[in-house]
């Protein structure tokens, strides 16, 4: 009994750097967020009427919009890519180790030595298309992320237990078939960790697009984050609280709906 | 095993983050420049000197890469005055003195020094003094090399080691004996000399009539010294080891490391010892330093304990997020708008910067001014208290406009009537032998005429902005026109612009000093009863300033008569109404008086030159050129220009 508490003390004194760091980093600017979009309300201004405000605004919803949008695209052109690239990988497992050393090399370097080389591929400038901008933005995520989630799905693929595959085999199963209705199930919690991982990444895109584009980026390609970088700079603390806050919510109430889906669908499994 | 050997970590990690807390210290030297190479340095009030194998940089911004101003041969010994760097280059035996300005310019070159010298330092106001081989401190006249040695009545010249200068006064040591002295600029002893030994560097603190201190560098510590009673303390910083070199300006001490490949800098504050009482903090003023000087010495007559600091920060993030944690980084904030990343209107409508309406003593304050506050006012809120003045003036050649026969508008005149005149000069170079050009533009960034059109479309009180319409797409069209028809040239040097011969007008934003040799007239306006577009350094105030009665006063201050008096208004114009404040001495009186009038009625029928500075950029960078090549039309830079408004404006 005794050494079990000694343990605990001691796993719970091993816990509390990285909780006094998650407290520090994440949780306290967050808490001092919320409260000033509760109290930091423009000079003249009721709580309510600046938020109405905001809320009616026009680049805060097409924020969120193009955020939503343009993150559907992105995730679903990053984990189509590194669905195929994890399904080459275990078709040519001799050419498997150097390409996930190739894929996780974007992570490295830094983005802004190659969003200049971006900028001229695509001819990006102020008076681009919108479709070539977003092209160029969204290959640029691409390759930066991509490859990340593809070795997470490689690895997955190279522990699924031979005879399994072997039987669908002797089943009947083609190739197609194979990797979409067994393979694909088997690593679903893998295939979930890489989506949250591309979702992750989305979220960083702002970096990339205010390297491609500067602080004002075609109209279908403002995201919230830009709302907030521009609002920031205007030292406008009360529009950047309101939006990191709504985008905190969003994010909550995603992330809760979520949890609650997979409780319902494990409660069924059983 | 493995919780064991995780115990062990986390204790380990505690164990340095208690030793860390032990021996942090309450000050800490900052790496301000690092090198490859070796580096002499020498510190100017807004920037820093450096000279790398005989290469002489200027580093205004810590932001940004030094900028390369000129090259040496052989450069000994460095000193900054203001924005004049001095240099000693060695011939053979011989040394030589030379100077430039930060803008490149070459003041003296090659004077040949009358005996060689082992440290040269600068005066704020250009004077130079000199340490020989020897050991005898000589003033230096930079135009003819010539050197008089400094007879100080009760002080003996000689066995000097280390000397610096600052303010008005010199600090002398010598290593033989350890007395250390302050004498003052016009040779006297400040403070009877103590005796402190082992000193390599030293640098003078702070002092007045009853008090002062220095700093100096022994074995590798940096000791603060009281001059009146030798008393020594080891400031707690955290020097780089065998730190070289003692220099200043008004905010930090400066020094290298042992190698010289990193300079290092202090906050005077952070040794001053005034850290623990209230400091009111200015950031990032432009205004001249005698009318800050006045300032402070009347804002001290009601708040003596309050320490007035000025600080420089060229990140304007840091400024951003201090402005918006009401920290106390910064109470008042200097703004120009061209230099920041958001425009002042921005600040004000995010209520980061004060509505100066508000303050009553402030507005009281405006009463001996001239009606100038145009220029610092958006709709109906006063925003900052002005600093410096330039503005949008255009240059004749009056030879050029007898020539084709124009007469020069005395007063204001209309883009329509602007355009006559291109006729003429288009008509006059088909038959002219040699043809001129219409229009020199040295214009910041845009063409006049669309800063013209910003006064009258862009309104920053409401943040709308309307760039389609024709009258803008015809003002565009009118610009390619002209340029097509090579109507239109630039300054052969951009830096330092001046008329070329062969041009009839030349648009640029200038001091009014500037102009003082020219024949200048208004601007054309689309609108001729509009205001004139003002651009300048402000001082504003930080509305979240946990100073902010301080910070209000101080600005009351920085209005009053006593402090502007300072304002030389041979460079920002005359902004108060009773001239007889102004120093009759002033080269007023050498100015055109019908450029003075111009100034003047510029000065008064003002609006603040605001700058959305990524739309700005935009337009200069990628539109404007896009525009002049033929690859876009007019209405395509309105639309894209339309569209980065509303974004900017709408958002």
């Amino acid at each position: 009994m005794r050494r079990r508490t000694i343990t605990s003390v001691k796993l719970l004194l091993l816990a509390m750097i990285p909780i006094l760091g998650f407290l520090l980093i994440y949780v306290v600017p967050l808490g001092l967020t919320f409260r000033y979009t509760f109290t930091a309300t423009p000079e003249g201004q009721t709580w309510t009427d600046s938020i109405h405000e905001i809320l009616q605004n026009r680049y805060f919803a097409a924020g969120f919009r193009n955020l939503l949008q343009f993150g559907c695209a992105c995730l679903g052109a990053g984990f189509s890519l590194a669905l195929g690239l994890s399904w080459l990988m275990v078709r040519h497992p001799h050419l498997a180790r150097p390409a996930v050393l190739i894929m996780i090399l974007p992570l490295l370097i830094p983005t802004f030595s190659v969003s200049h080389l971006v900028q001229e591929l695509f001819h990006i400038d102020l008076l681009s298309r919108w479709e070539v901008c977003a092209g160029a933005l969204l290959c640029l995520y691409c390759w930066k992320y991509t490859g990340t989630a593809a070795s997470i799905l490689y690895a997955a693929h190279i522990h699924l237990q031979r005879e399994v595959l072997e039987a669908a085999k002797l089943d009947g199963c083609g190739e197609w078939r194979l990797f979409f209705r067994v393979r694909l199930p088997m690593i679903r919690g893998q295939v979930g960790l890489s989506l949250l991982f591309l979702l992750m990444d989305y979220f960083r895109i702002y970096k990339e697009s205010y390297l491609l584009f500067g602080r004002y980026p075609p109209d279908e390609l403002y995201l919230i984050q830009h709302y907030m970088a521009n609002h920031y700079l205007k030292m406008d603390v009360f529009r950047v609280s309101v939006a990191a806050a709504s985008m905190a919510v969003l994010c909550l109430l995603f992330f809760g709906v979520a949890a609650l889906l997979l409780k319902e669908k494990r409660v069924k499994t059983k | 095993m493995e919780i064991r050997r995780l115990q062990w970590i986390v204790f380990s990690v505690y164990a340095m983050i208690f030793t860390f807390s032990l021996c942090h210290v309450h000050a800490e030297a900052t790496r301000y420049w690092k090198s490859s190479e070796p580096f002499q340095y020498a510190v100017a009030e807004d920037g820093i000197w450096l000279n790398q194998n005989d290469t002489i940089l200027w580093h205004q911004d810590s932001f940004f890469e030094p900028e390369e101003i000129t090259r040496g041969e052989q450069i000994t010994h460095i000193a900054a005055s203001g924005n004049i760097l001095y240099y000693v280059t060695e011939n053979g035996s011989r040394q030589l003195l030379s100077s430039v300005y930060s803008n490149g310019t070459m003041d003296i070159s090659g004077v040949l020094l009358q005996l060689p010298v082992h440290q040269l330092e600068a005066f704020e106001d250009g004077r130079l003094i000199a340490l020989t081989e020897e050991g005898a401190l000589y003033s230096v006249y930079d135009r003819d090399g010539s050197m008089m040695t400094l007879d100080i009545p009760g002080w003996e010249n000689a066995h000097v080691t280390a000397f610096s200068v600052w303010n008005r006064a010199i600090l002398a040591y010598k290593a033989d004996s350890g007395e250390l002295s302050l004498l003052s600029d016009d040779r006297q002893i400040l403070f009877s000399s103590v005796t402190i030994p082992n000193l390599t560097w030293v640098q003078i603190g702070d002092y007045d009539e009853n008090s002062g201190w220095v700093v100096a560098l022994s074995d590798g510590k940096l000791l603060k010294i009281d001059l009146k009673n030798g008393n020594r303390e080891e400031i707690a910083v955290s020097l780089p080891s065998d730190a070289a070199g003692l220099r200043r300006n008004k905010t930090a001490i400066f020094t290298l490391c042992h190698d010289f490949t990193q300079l290092h800098f202090i906050p005077v504050s952070a040794i001053d010892g005034h850290t623990n009482g209230k400091i009111l903090t200015i950031v990032n003023s432009v205004g001249g330093h005698a009318r800050r000087e006045s300032a402070v010495k009347l804002f001290h007559r009601q708040y003596p304990d309050v320490e007035v600091v000025e600080r420089r920060i060229d990140d304007p993030r840091i400024i951003a997020t201090e402005l918006m944690a009401g920290s106390e980084g910064i109470d008042l904030v200097g703004l120009q708008d061209s230099y920041m990343p958001v425009s002042a209107a921005f600040l004000l409508r995010s209520g980061a910067i004060a509505d100066l309406n508000q303050v009553d003593a402030l507005v009281a304050a405006r009463e001996p001014y001239r009606d100038i506050f145009g220029m610092v006012t958006i709709g109906d809120k006063w925003y900052a208290v002005p600093e410096t003045v330039t503005m949008h003036m255009w240059q004749v050649n009056p030879g050029l406009a007898r020539q084709i026969g124009w007469e020069i508008p005395d007063g204001r005149w209309t883009q329509a009537e602007f355009r006559s005149l291109a006729e003429k000069v288009a008509t006059y170079n088909r038959t002219a032998e040699k043809p001129i050009y219409l229009l020199q533009d040295d214009t910041f960034l845009l063409p006049w005429f669309l800063y013209d059109y910003q006064v009258n479309h862009v309104d920053f009180a409401s943040m709308s902005a309307d760039y389609m319409t024709d009258d803008y797409v015809e003002i565009l069209n009118f610009w390619k026109e002209l340029n097509d028809q090579g109507l239109i040239c630039k300054a052969v040097n951009m830096i330092n612009p001046t008329m070329r011969p062969n041009t009839l007008l030349a648009a640029g934003r200038y001091d009014l000093w500037e102009l003082r040799n020219s024949v200048c007239i208004l601007p054309p306006q689309q609108n001729p009863d509009a205001p004139f577009p003002v651009y300048g350094g402000v001082l504003a105030l930080n509305a979240h300033s946990p100073n902010r009665a301080e910070a209000e006063f101080f600005l009351e201050c920085y209005l009053s008569l006593e402090a502007v008096s300072h304002v030389d208004r041979v460079f920002e114009g005359q902004w108060l109404t009773d001239s007889s404040i102004y120093d009759e001495q002033d080269d007023w009186y050498s100015l055109d008086e019908r450029t003075a009038a111009l100034w003047d009625e510029m000065l008064i029928h003002s609006i603040p030159e605001l700058f959305v500075y990524d739309i700005q950029r935009d337009q200069y960078d990628t539109l404007l050129p896009a525009l002049l090549s033929g690859e876009i039309d007019a209405s395509r830079f309105a639309a894209v220009s339309q569209r980065l408004a509303d974004m900017a404006f709408g958002e």
